[in-house]
């Protein structure tokens, strides 16, 4: 047995049988590699994988970005910036039918501009903003729902962790991933807030109006809100302006959020030592990961096995748009076992060439990833948003808080088709700012 | 199982010490960017070299947060099969995991530990400073070397379990995925 397509066909069939043994994903990913990888061009450059690709991980500067994106999350939320956000937001359209659900939506997107996390991201919205809607008599299907689709756009809003993630994977520019991601976040939001407006207009009782708020309480949220939006302006305009790198904005925008959380007061040397020890273990975690990634993608690439399935797949003669319909209703039926992210990590390598095969841009496809990993954040039956809510509002039944998802689950299948059938709208911006 | 309950413990705690620790390198690492890039900015006078310590510090960094990924069982899992299987064939499951991932990072360990000799043979430094990577990477390496015992820990533990029938205490982190931190 020496073809190199057929082990390696049998490395990733090994793969999924130790992750079904429990195995952790990034060791499967490793161990699996090496040994098809071996089969193919001896074990002891196989070995010698783990030793490069972590070798290659641990000193890859690029990828700093996680661990510092992530430690300007976590102070962000120890400062109370996502409350600011929040409360700004409500000041200007809370008194509006379905308005605090909507702030909630705007806080989500502001805060995911500090904030490259949706788990955080819903976490902190969920104590800032399901109280208020509480108080005003929201239904709870709509509170809870607008938290957690609305806590997905920490991934999609740049800056965006798993953009980093995607782009070292795929070897690409990870601020051509964040300029792309501009037109969608923006088209993201404003199908959220329309999923709103259409709840409330079936069902008025779910989110009904409230008090206005006066100009001077709009004037105390703008001036309680300087420091979330100078933190968000001063990396989006760094990033775009080309004013620092992505790591640059990384390194600024936790060391400002720091001086936030210290500056305020919050930060007491147990939240501090609990925002560090929070960052190293997701740190550590996605690493583990990464490791096992690089290996895999090294064997499967070897393997020749993408050149193989993407000409078997042309074969067939499909329509491209075809594929791609049954890629991504793949990976919403693998979300249903699998996490998103490793889904993704686990299946680019022979899946990129398989897209970029029928002509379709590696940063294109990388906004398409982050909105199916939104997808699988809220959708059935795995939809972590939903559990980080669920665990803080134990009252609310699951069933509760899916049911208050459908309308944004359909505003984000809305958002999946328009960009899936106009590439252009995704890839008009780096176009135009010459990255491409 | 006590016993063994307290040396998880302690080991937890000493592994967060060692991320705390590298997670302070990191602050210091924002921080003096910040400076640099205000500098560069506002005098046109970058931190000298600041990129070659960096590239030091941020390996040791990275390295310093994997004890703790291995201690606390942060590692994603997927437990579909377990959940079908029933309660002690789950426990047998996790053994054999935790076995695979004790595998995992003593190759890694290993690997690193002759990637790091050869560093050291050829006398590598950094671009602008010169300062030698040897170091970094020996510290590095020591770090995730120390997974090793921590994760033989971790089976044993898991063995004794399984082989007891005695559930974990507390689920922490398994099944949770990137997506939770992300």
């Amino acid at each position: 047995m020496t073809d190199p397509v057929l082990i390696g066909v049998l490395g990733f069939v090994g793969m999924f049988v130790l992750i079904g043994l429990h195995v952790p994903i990034g060791a499967a990913m490793a161990i699996a590699g090496v040994v098809a990888f071996g089969a193919i061009s001896g074990f002891k450059p196989a070995l010698s994988l783990f030793g490069t690709e972590a070798s290659s991980a641990l000193g890859n500067l690029d990828l700093v970005a996680i661990p510092l994106f992530l430690l300007m999350g976590s102070f962000a939320s120890t400062a109370g910036l996502s409350a600011d956000i929040y409360h700004l937001a409500h000041a200007l359209i809370g008194h509006r039918r379905g308005g605090l659900a909507s702030s909630t939506i705007l806080g989500c997107a502001g805060f995911g501009a500090v904030c490259g996390s949706s788990v955080a991201t819903a976490a902190a919205m969920t104590n800032v903003a399901l109280p208020e809607m509480r108080k005003r008599g929201y239904r709870a299907a709509l509170a809870t729902g607008s938290i957690a689709s609305g806590g997905t756009l920490g991934i999609l809003i740049p800056p965006s962790i798993i953009m980093v993630i995607y782009a070292l994977v795929s070897e690409q520019f990870v601020i051509t991933l964040y300029v792309a991601a501009a037109i969608p976040s923006m088209l993201a939001v404003m199908l959220l807030l329309s999923a709103v407006a259409a709840v409330v207009r079936i069902d008025p009782a779910a989110g009904p109006a409230g008090p206005k708020s006066t100009w001077a309480e709009r004037l105390a949220a703008l001036r309680r809100g300087w420091g979330v939006v100078s933190l968000a302006l001063i990396i989006f305009v760094g990033i775009y302006a080309g004013i620092f790198t992505v790591n640059e904005a990384a390194a600024i925008g936790a060391a400002l959020a720091f001086l936030f959380a210290a500056g305020r007061r919050r930060l007491t040397l147990r939240a501090f030592v609990q925002t560090l020890a929070e960052t190293a273990s997701t740190t550590g975690m996605i690493y583990m990961i990464l490791i096992g990634s690089n290996i895999l993608t090294y064997f499967v690439t070897s393997s020749g096995m993408p050149e193989a399935m993407v000409a078997g797949i042309k074969a067939l003669d499909a329509p491209p748009l075809m594929v791609l319909a049954v890629l991504l209703v793949a990976y919403i039926i693998l979300g249903a076992v699998f996490e998103e992210v490793s889904a993704m990590l686990i299946t680019m390598p022979f899946v990129l060439p398989l897209v970029v095969g029928y002509g379709y841009h590696p940063v294109w496809w990388g906004i398409i990833m982050v909105v199916v990993i939104e997808i699988g954040m809220i959708c059935p039956p795995i939809g972590l948003n939903v559990f980080v809510v669920h665990n803080m509002t134990r009252d609310v039944p699951m069933k509760t808080i899916y049911a208050g998802i459908m309308p944004f689950l359909y505003a984000e299948f809305v958002l999946l088709a328009i960009l899936v059938l106009f590439p252009g709208l995704t890839m008009w911006l780096p176009t135009a700012m010459g990255m491409k | 199982m006590n016993a063994i309950d307290r040396l998880e413990r302690r080991i937890r705690g000493w592994t967060r010490a060692i991320a705390i620790v590298g997670l302070l390198g990191l602050l210091v690492i924002s921080i003096s960017t910040m400076v640099d890039v205000l500098l560069r900015w506002i005098a046109n006078a970058p931190i000298k070299g600041l990129n070659d310590i960096n590239v030091l510090a941020v390996v040791i960094v990275i390295a310093a947060c994997l004890p703790l990924v291995v201690a606390e069982r942060q590692n994603i899992t997927i437990k579909f099969l377990g959940s079908a299987v029933g309660p002690r064939a789950s426990l047998w499951l996790d053994a054999f995991g935790s076995l695979a991932l004790l595998v995992y990072v003593a190759a890694v360990g290993w690997q690193l530990a002759v990637y790091t000799q050869e560093l050291a043979q050829a006398g590598r430094t950094t671009w602008l400073l010169l300062l030698p990577v040897t170091p970094s990477w020996i510290l590095a390496t020591v770090l995730v070397l120390l997974c090793v015992p921590i994760q033989a820990v971790v089976f044993a533990v898991d063995v004794v379990r399984a082989a007891t029938g005695t559930p974990p205490p507390a689920e922490r982190g398994h099944d949770a995925g990137a997506g939770a931190a992300l």
